[in-house]
């Protein structure tokens, strides 16, 4: 073996991590060579050295419990902050701030929120064409005498419709028909103008006060709503906006 | 001294590591342990060779 693979295996000889054969090489050669015992007393010397206590110090107590009670700080600190982040709070109140915004415009800005009016419109077109789909659909009560339909609601309404036949002014009478509209039962008339339909939904209206005709057009179809002497009116059909006004004032007049 | 030298001497010294030991706790093949042990010895030698006038380490 020589010196300078002796000198690279003594450390670990001097260690005692050198495996049986290279350690028993190592012995034979420092035997032999006074340079590589004098590097592997140095060694030994080192490793006694290190071995004095004065080399030694044990931390003092009050050392030890500033750093020991540190880390159950930092510790308890840590699983705090896992536990509950405040970092989102911002976000969740920023968003929740965002949300009530939009539904406050979305109640109070007009055109935007459907109204009670705008809803009833769109039921009431639905009812009107769903009466006309079929011929059975149109009327309960298939009578162009005012005097037969108006007694037939008796019982079926918890109120007296006002029914009047206007086959002289050229809108005669087609029948009668309960529907269920803006959460109760209604009557609903039918009354023809030449091949055209006209539906006059009538209710007993909250407010006594009389309110003009309010007229609206949806998917084609003519709206005229007025109230008087307590009741709702809503008339609906295909025909022009100038005959349905004009029906709209045969039926006030009636009154 | 180099911290890469100190390391080894100090799990070796003073925490008396095996070489394997040494090698898992500063992620280093087994080789290098052995090598940087070596060089760091002779550093420390030399270092304390020019402090102190120690006849047995000089």
């Amino acid at each position: 073996m020589s010196c300078q693979t002796t000198q690279e295996f003594i450390h670990a000889y001097v260690d005692g991590e050198l495996d049986l054969a290279r350690s028993l090489e190592v012995e034979q050669h420092m035997q032999e060579c006074q340079v590589c015992a004098s590097v592997y007393r140095n060694q030994t010397a080192l490793r006694s050295a290190f071995k004095d206590s004065s080399l030694y110090h044990s931390a003092p107590a009050k050392l030890e419990e500033r750093i020991r009670s540190s880390l159950r700080r930092e510790a308890k600190s840590e699983a705090g902050r896992r536990a509950f982040s405040w970092r989102w709070l911002p976000a969740g109140a920023a968003l929740a701030f965002v949300l009530l915004m939009a539904f406050i415009i979305w109640r109070t800005v007009p055109g935007l929120r459907p109204s009670g009016d705008d809803l009833l419109a769109q039921e009431i077109v639905s009812n009107h064409v769903r009466s006309l789909q079929l011929e059975s659909h149109r009327a309960d009560v298939i009578s162009t005498d005012q005097h037969t339909v108006k007694p037939w609601f008796d019982g079926k309404l918890d109120f007296a419709p006002p029914v009047k036949d206007f086959s002289g002014q050229g809108f005669p009478l087609i029948g009668g028909r309960l529907e269920y509209l803006n959460n109760r039962a209604v009557a609903a008339l039918i009354y023809q103008r030449q091949k055209h339909y006209i539906n006059l939904y009538i209710w007993p209206a909250e407010q006594s006060n009389a309110t003009g005709e309010v007229a609206t057009k949806r998917q084609g179809y003519n709206l005229l709503h007025w109230t008087k002497s307590g009741m709702n009116y809503w008339a609906v059909s295909d025909l022009n906006a100038v005959e349905l006004h004009e029906f709209a004032r045969l039926v006030q007049e009636a009154q | 001294m180099p911290l890469e030298f100190r390391e080894v001497l100090v799990l070796r010294e003073l925490d008396e590591m095996s070489y394997k030991q040494i090698a898992a706790v500063a992620d280093l093949p087994l080789g290098t342990v052995m090598s940087r042990l070596a060089r760091a010895r002779k550093r420390l030698q030399q270092i304390l060779a020019s402090h102190t006038q120690t006849e047995v380490l000089s």
